[in-house]
């Protein structure tokens, strides 16, 4: 592979990085660390060091790095588990989405401030009575003077309390026979009038997501992002972002690595841990080569599909591998491992739904074998 | 089975009236100190104690019965470790304590040392992890001959209780958020009577019956998962339809509906055999090694069935699924009950096997049905 001598320097940089952040007591590594480690202040410094927005163009902020290199720098950061919340939506999927559909004008608004870790989105697709059938969204965006009033209310959008922007997905003409057709994109400024945020608290106790109930929200016509009516077609590549990246198997990776490191496993917890990183090793592989597909412009929908299929069954396993291997000992076990392995378990549920069910997912697998 | 039927409405129905108030407590101190005392009140935390020692006179049945409901409604108050503890002092002929009790079966599983000082014997050292350790006023401890020195074994088991206010905690909870401490014990000790031998004060009896209350509870629990998952699908739409249309749904309600059946069916019978006396430590290791892992399939199927909504603090679900990962956990996981079953059976062999899945107990099943 080509890319690779490029993507040792960077990994080094990296990883040299973090040795420094964790020596300056700047994070705790924490399973699922790009949902739950908010942190502006990490995400401000991974920007000063031109690791935010790393694909797009220089004059937008970006480094025209490789997807590869990007790879590189977002597996180290989440194998490391490193807070990278904040800006997580923003730089997979938000950027890339106004590259491909945004107007000039809202990239230069938008695009500068995210690369630099400054500007936080969060992705305002669901809605209470729309999970996995996301064409039945019911907000509603009616025309007005200068643009468009949006009314309706979005659910589980990733810290829309603690961001600047949501991207909505709303309906901007009435259902008609193809309920495809007349969704829009729009960009809500969630400290605008009408707008109010209710956090949402999880059963791990934290409240990482928020409802947003939207009151004739006044949106400006430039805040539509591509054309009126072409939403499902914006939002199905925004989706092939969300669900391509080594995130989708990493989340419990610190885990991982904390078990691996204890002393005294039994038989059966070694030859599951080999089990497993076997089977992660075939994961990350599969994954690069994703990455090289897109590399070449072309879009590995099945195979993003597959790995988050397999990898967030697999990141669920390792926290039951990690609860086997660790349950009925008394001695030896740190309370770090201890912590990671509860955060991991009751967030684990999660993983098979977020970005799209496996039962969903399996079903679009399932529709484009073969063709 | 008209007894147990008529118990378990009837207990139902007091959880049921107290279960918002004491959730609400619960949010706040982990635990619900009402419904503790409306337990402690109606004799539901002595059941299955004779009433000559100041319990209610009930069998292990009426407990099995009544920690299913508890399971079944996510009660957020000791009731399984009061009963043990209640049950284990009356075995060894004490009269019962008020106050919520927890319970250590047997020291064994704890940095606990046990010496011998002119005749009697003392506990000292820490507990570790002692569910409802915080919120007792008393733990009963229990220990055996794996515990003290092999040159001067004690006589028969040892029991010692000693005042929660004389020892010092260390904070902590389980996965549902329920106090669950380290416990150092005071310095000087904790006096351990000796109990006789073959009472059911036996650490190997407490260990067993512990290990039996966890599976109870899981299995009221898996059952409540179950009915929250088929109801929920019946309602929620997507695409036009309710999501119990679609085959992959189905498969998980389904998976489920099985694995709800055969634990609840190796739990019963696990009742009856300890209960009886008959192979009652295999069959408990049997249900708690199959309720056990029936947990993991109600934690993901329970969740996935109800999406996002099933994650957040407001909805019912987590009661339980949060519950089930503690108990699943507890007096030693099913990965231990799993070894010490297979250890146990290959030592006996196949024909002791068979007899074991065919003996009496299969009789005794369809009449003590809890
Ligand atoms: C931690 C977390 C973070 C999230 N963050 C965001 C966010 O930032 N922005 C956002 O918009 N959303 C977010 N979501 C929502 C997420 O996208 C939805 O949970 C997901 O799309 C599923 O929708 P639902 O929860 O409504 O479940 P439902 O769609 O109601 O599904 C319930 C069950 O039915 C199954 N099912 C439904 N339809 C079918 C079918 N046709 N065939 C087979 N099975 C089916 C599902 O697979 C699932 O098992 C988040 C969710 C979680 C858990």
């Amino acid at each position: 592979m080509t890319a690779a001598p490029v993507g040792t320097a960077i990994r080094a940089a990296v990883r040299e990085f973090l040795r420094g952040e964790r020596g300056r007591g700047s994070f705790s590594a924490s399973v699922d660390s790009w949902v739950l480690g908010h942190s502006p202040s990490f995400s401000r410094a991974l920007g000063e060091r031109g690791w935010l927005g790393m694909t797009w163009p220089k004059r937008h902020g970006g480094r025209e790095s490789s997807a590869y290199e990007r790879f590189v720098v977002i597996e180290e950061l989440l194998a490391a588990g490193a807070p990278v919340a904040a800006h997580w939506i923003a730089d997979r999927q938000t950027g890339p989405l106004l590259l491909r559909y945004g107007t000039e004008e809202q990239r230069q608004r938008f695009l500068p401030s995210i690369a630099r870790g400054e500007l936080f989105i969060s992705a305002g697709m669901s809605e209470p009575d729309s999970g996995s059938d996301l064409a039945s969204v019911r907000t509603r965006a009616d025309p007005v003077d200068g643009g468009w009033k949006v009314t309706g209310r979005k659910v589980w959008s990733s810290h829309a309390h603690r961001s600047h922007y949501m991207l909505a997905l709303v309906r901007t003409s009435p259902r008609q026979e193809d309920r495809h057709v007349g969704l829009s994109q729009v960009f809500i400024d969630l400290q605008a009038p009408g707008v109010d945020v209710r956090p949402i608290e999880v059963m791990a106790g934290e409240a990482h997501f928020a409802e947003v109930t939207l009151d004739s929200v006044h949106v400006p016509a430039s805040m539509v992002v591509g054309e009126v009516g072409n939403g499902w077609r914006q939002v199905t590549s925004e989706l092939a972002y969300e669900r391509s990246g080594p995130e989708r198997y990493l989340s419990t990776f610190v885990l991982f690595a904390e078990l691996v490191r204890l002393e005294s496993l039994d038989d059966r917890a070694v030859t599951e841990i080999g089990s497993v990183a076997a089977r992660l090793w075939g994961l990350r592989a599969l994954s690069v080569r994703v990455q090289e597909l897109i590399e070449q412009g072309r879009a590995p929908d099945v195979e993003a599909a597959l790995v988050k299929d397999l990898g967030s069954r697999l990141e669920g396993e390792i926290v039951e591998v990690a609860r086997r291997a660790t349950v009925d000992r008394t001695q030896g076990v740190n309370p770090h491992l201890r912590r990671l392995l509860e955060v991991a378990q009751l967030s684990a549920p999660s993983f098979t739904l977020r970005g799209g069910t496996v039962e969903i997912l399996r079903g679009i697998i399932a529709r484009r074998l073969g063709k | 089975m008209e007894d147990q039927d008529s118990l378990r409405s009837a207990f139902s129905a007091v959880i049921t009236k107290q279960i918002d108030d004491a959730r609400q407590e619960a949010t706040e101190s982990g635990w619900s100190q009402g419904l503790w005392r409306c337990f402690e009140e109606e004799g539901f935390t002595v059941v299955a104690v004779p009433e000559t020692a100041g319990g209610s006179g009930g069998t292990l049945v009426d407990l099995a019965t009544m920690l299913k409901v508890a399971g079944y409604h996510a009660a957020p108050a000791p009731l399984a470790e009061p009963n043990v503890a209640a049950w284990a002092l009356a075995g060894a002929g004490c009269d019962v304590i008020p106050g919520p009790l927890a319970v250590v079966p047997d020291a064994a599983n704890h940095p606990v040392k046990l010496s011998e000082v002119a005749g009697e014997w003392r506990a000292a050292g820490s507990l570790s992890a002692v569910p409802w350790a915080g919120c007792s006023d008393s733990i009963v401890v229990l220990a055996g001959d794996a515990v003290t020195p092999k040159e001067h074994p004690a006589s028969g088991p040892l029991l010692g209780v000693v005042a929660r206010a004389e020892c010092e905690l260390t904070p902590g909870v389980n996965l549902a958020g329920e106090p669950c401490e380290d416990v150092r014990l005071p310095p000087d000790g904790v006096e351990m009577m000796t109990v006789p031998n073959g009472s059911q004060a036996h650490p190997a009896a407490v260990q067993a019956l512990s290990v039996l209350t966890s599976a109870l509870l899981m299995t009221g629990s898996l059952r409540r998962v179950l009915d929250l998952s088929v109801l929920y699908a019946r309602q929620r739409e997507q695409f036009g339809r309710p999501i119990d249309r679609f085959q992959a749904v189905q498969q998980h309600l389904a998976h489920l509906a099985g694995g709800v059946e055969q634990a609840e069916a190796i739990v019963d019978t696990a009742v009856v055999e300890f209960g009886a006396e008959l192979r009652g430590e295999m069959s408990v290791l049997a249900a708690k090694t199959c309720a056990a892992e029936v947990a993991q399939v109600a934690i993901s199927v329970g969740h996935q069935i109800h999406g996002a909504i099933g994650m957040t603090a407001e909805h019912e679900l987590h009661h339980h699924t949060r519950r089930l990962m503690a108990w699943r956990d507890v007096y030693g996981s099913e990965i231990r009950s799993g070894r010490e079953l297979g250890r146990l059976i290959t030592q006996m062999g196949p024909d002791a096997l068979w007899e074991l899945l065919t003996g009496p107990s299969s009789l005794l099943v369809s009449d003590g049905q809890v």
